[in-house]
């Protein structure tokens, strides 16, 4: 099962990264924090370690006896679980609202046979730390998951909590080490374990502590109390850049005493190679969803930053050239639209000239990160006036008649992303002979160290330029590389997932 | 009486005339029925007003549309704008079907059923090619 162990720190840590350096700042040695004054390099030093240390993981793909278990799992959640409501608490993290993330489910292999584990998303961005954990803050979101396997009447259920302590990131043997909340769907506490060295060490529902938690503070602002114990302590706060005012923050007690036990607790999950299986981050982050498409991008950072840089096998990228010809199958760099109502100068509507844009897109452990993006003029252009400000647009609905997918390392995407995003720029011009739709693409691609052969056509009024007629029949008759594949049918390619 | 009535007459002609001038832009306003299509994979004017029923479609918002449009102006003829694809639609104006071929780029759109070409402010065009958008996102290839 460790072989199926999932290398996702990357992109989840990314995102905790970009928040970490918005909200947080180190525990203080005294009482009094203040969100607004971290010290950023701290931080990107910590998650940047984390990253690194998360690059040799290898993912097996989902069996259909697993899907199959997944499914039936989630079945019996939908049935019987999920209408319970959170218990009466005046604890934050089981009173907010959260669901299970089941196109992330997976499964695992404990003392109690095969489980179904589902991250749990809450849908606040609830961000903790533990006093084991060092100043190191971490998203709720990814210590949290859903525990199902099968027993007697149907399946046993539990809301496993982890909180890694400061050494479980650097552990060779990747054990998880920290402290682990079993709870019911509703909230219910059921056990705590620490994990640390191999051991597990468990405090049960009779001590004195056990599930209790106490608001710290309830403030306007992003500035906070919070209680620095000897004990095991959980701080969280809500972080909404949003709605600064309604930040809010909490702790609970980690536990305080513990005492040695056999390794094969009374817990559902026994060993603590098990606990470490279950404990895999989400394969993508839990605010991403389907985007919302819209053509026009407005800001051309924003629209591809899910995007993430990582080298090794974990993540694939591609970038595919899609060449909607004037004429398909022919080098023509225009074509009269039809005669009749739309066709030629009866119609007024003399010239189509095609489009080229590019579909960007991050592959990731089944999952797939992707953006379609064009080159147009801001306005319209004429024959008699080729040039206007430039504007990338979502292409995600356009047409194509033919497309050449090319496997890149993430440098090459990533320099590729950086030609695209000067589209946008004020005073970078599209001139429909000098740099149009064709022209960027071969140019993004270029900067990404890609070369496509690349003609150049002529059209009647004298201009000439790169056209999407030319570079689709250049693409039909190059010799592939290995990292090329040819599409000469139309599919959908619509974008996919979004991010905060 | 005879000076009356052609005093009226006068008027009338001239009032419907006023009327009829001051409606021709917002012809848009009484457009219903509004469809977009999925023709992705052919080119959008290849593809004709009776044909548009094989494709996958999905109502849009006439109320929306109305809106979007409701600024649009008719580009002198001899005018066109360069094609670099467009989403197609339709809509009923008068009991009739109209093919209206809405550019991906620059704020304009077309009238197959009068070869008009129309325009709309930059302010509008953004609002209305990201709505389209949205709806042919659910739209998928048939």
């Amino acid at each position: 099962m460790l072989a199926h162990l999932e290398c996702w720190f990357q992109l989840a840590f990314a995102i905790i990264l970009i928040r970490i350096v918005k909200t947080i700042l180190p525990i203080p040695d005294r009482a009094t924090l203040n969100l607004l004054n971290m010290k950023h390099t701290t931080y990107v030093g910590i998650a940047a370690a984390i990253l690194l240390l998360s690059q040799a993981c290898k993912k097996a793909p989902i069996t259909s006896a697993e899907q199959s278990l997944i499914q039936s799992a989630k079945t019996f959640f939908e049935a019987r679980i999920q209408q319970k409501g959170p218990s009466e608490s005046n604890n934050i993290r089981i009173t907010s609202s959260k669901h299970p993330e089941w196109e992330a489910a997976y499964t695992v292999a404990t003392s109690k046979g095969e489980a179904v584990v589902v991250p749990i998303f809450f849908e606040k961005n609830l961000v903790v730390r533990s006093s084991l954990s060092g100043s190191t803050p971490l998203a709720l979101n990814y210590l949290t998951k859903l525990v199902m396997y099968k027993n007697d009447s149907g399946y046993s259920t539990q809301v496993t909590t982890f909180f890694p302590d400061s050494t479980s990131y650097t552990s060779a043997n990747g054990q998880f080490s920290g402290i682990v909340f079993n709870e019911a769907w509703d909230g219910t506490p059921l056990e705590k374990f620490k994990l640390t060295g191999g051991v597990t060490l468990t405090e049960t529902s009779a001590s004195e502590e056990f599930g209790t938690s106490k608001p710290i503070s309830l403030t306007g602002g992003k500035q906070t109390d919070i209680i620095i114990g000897q004990c095991t302590t959980i701080y969280g706060y809500n972080y909404s850049s949003s709605d600064p005012s309604n930040t809010y923050s909490w702790s609970e007690p980690g536990g305080c005493s513990y005492s040695f036990i056999p390794e094969n607790p009374t817990g559902p999950i026994s060993s603590p190679s098990s606990l470490s299986s279950i404990f895999r981050r989400p394969i993508l982050p839990p605010f991403l969803a389907i985007a919302p498409p819209s053509n026009i991008i407005a800001n051309a950072q924003d629209y591809m930053k899910c995007f993430s840089n990582y080298g090794g096998s974990d993540h694939g990228y591609q970038v595919t050239v899609c060449v909607d010809q004037p004429v398909p199958g022919s080098r023509d760099a225009w074509a009269l639209t039809n005669s009749g109502v739309a066709g030629s100068s009866a119609g007024a509507n003399p010239v189509d000239v095609g489009h080229v844009f590019l579909i960007l897109t991050e592959n990731y452990s089944g999952y797939s990160i992707v953006r379609n993006v064009g080159f147009y003029p801001q306005t319209k252009v004429y024959p008699w006036s080729s040039s206007a400000q430039g504007q990338l647009g979502n292409d995600d609905g356009h047409s194509f008649n033919i497309s050449l997918t090319v496997n890149v390392d993430n440098g090459q995407f990533f320099n590729i992303l950086n030609y695209i995003s000067q589209g946008n720029n004020a005073g970078y011009m599209y001139d429909l002979n000098t740099n149009n739709c064709t022209s960027f693409a071969i140019h993004a691609l270029q900067a990404g160290n890609v070369n496509l052969p690349a003609t150049v056509g002529s059209w009647s009024d004298g201009g000439f330029g790169y056209d999407p007629g030319d570079l689709g029949e250049d693409i039909r008759n190059m010799q592939l590389s290995s990292n090329m594949t040819r599409n000469i049918n139309y599919n959908d390619h619509p974008n996919k997932y979004t991010c905060n | 009486m005879k000076a009356h009535f052609k005093y009226l007459l006068v008027l009338s002609l001239t009032v419907s005339a006023t009327i009829a001038g001051i409606a021709q832009p917002t012809v848009w306003q009484k457009a219903s029925n509004w469809t977009l299509y999925n023709v992705r994979g052919a080119k959008f004017y290849k593809v004709d007003l009776d044909s548009l029923e094989r494709y996958n479609r999905r109502p849009l918002n006439d109320d929306s549309m109305r809106s979007f449009l409701s600024q649009s102006v008719e580009l002198p003829p001899g005018k066109a704008p360069m094609w670099m694809g467009a989403y197609v639609s339709s809509c009923i104006i008068d009991h009739k079907k109209r093919k209206i071929d809405i550019s991906s780029y620059g704020g304009f759109f077309f009238d197959e059923s009068n070869n008009k070409f129309y325009s709309l402010p930059q302010n509008i065009e953004k609002d209305l090619l990201n709505y389209l958008a949205d709806c042919a996102g659910s739209l998928t290839t048939q």
